[in-house]
């Protein structure tokens, strides 16, 4: 059998991204460096139209595809106040957030 | 070529998917809100903390009847497109508020254009995402 290629991971798509505030960086450079992090993980493909929308929460940037995307259910929701994700923290301090099964947000307001 | 790190003119300023055009100037301010601290003998704040914001952005045109058309109270996203100044790919810097209309006043000089001035007001849905965002393009 001849030599294999090595196989890379394939990069899993999420639905959120908390990326800290880089450090020692302004303007620029700074938005660039999140955005980087960011539009890889939640799949941004800038040929089709997508954008990463990035919010400054003060200690790390909340970013979404959709600029509607809120961290908690909002106000009135049966959830209100719970997260809309569930968050993985990778070593670098990356957050990956997934949204809470959809079933689960249509049944909430039932129990 | 990279990014300038300058910005010249503002294009596809929009509210609630309603263009406006003739535009002069946008600001955007992320509004925050120091809350400072002194006590007994301290003459000067010894604590201070953003303990909250209030996003803002305004936009000034030419256009005065599309501003005056706006309707204070009325809720809806405010975009903006910062251009970069020399054009480049990914350069420029795209805003977005979700907000209501807080206000909004116009005027005109004897001989001169005039012009029309919108502020828009932040509005979180959960009370803790901040309402405003932003991209590249």
């Amino acid at each position: 059998m001849g030599e294999t290629e090595p196989k890379s991971d394939p990069v899993e798509i999420v639905d959120a991204v908390k990326v800290p505030t880089p450090k020692g960086l302004t303007g620029r450079a700074k938005s660039d460096a999140i955005l980087d992090v960011a539009e890889p993980l939640l799949g941004v493909d800038r040929s089709r139209g997508d954008r990463a929308w990035a919010r400054n929460q003060e200690w790390f940037y909340f970013v979404t595809r959709d600029r509607q995307d809120t961290m908690f259910f909002p106000k009135g929701h049966p959830r209100e106040g719970r997260p809309r994700y569930r968050w993985e923290t990778r070593p670098d301090g990356v957050c990956l957030g997934r949204r809470v099964e959809p079933e689960v947000q249509a049944n909430a307001g039932a129990a | 070529m990279a990014a300038t790190d300058l910005q010249v003119n503002w294009v596809d300023v929009e509210f609630a998917s309603t263009p406006i055009n003739r535009v002069s100037n946008v600001t955007i301010t992320p509004g925050g809100q120091i809350l400072t601290y002194s006590g007994d003998n301290d003459r000067f704040p010894v604590v201070a903390v953003n303990a909250s914001n209030q996003p803002r952005a305004s936009v000034t045109s030419g256009n005065v009847a599309a501003i005056m058309a706006l309707v204070p109270g009325t809720a809806g996203t405010f975009t903006a497109t910062h251009k970069d100044a020399r054009g480049q790919e990914l350069g420029d810097i795209v805003f977005a508020l979700l907000c209501v209309v807080e206000n909004t006043d116009m005027g005109g000089q004897h001989a001169q254009f005039g012009q029309a001035t919108a502020s828009f007001l932040g509005v979180s849905a959960d009370g803790q995402t901040n309402p405003l965002s932003f991209t590249r393009a």
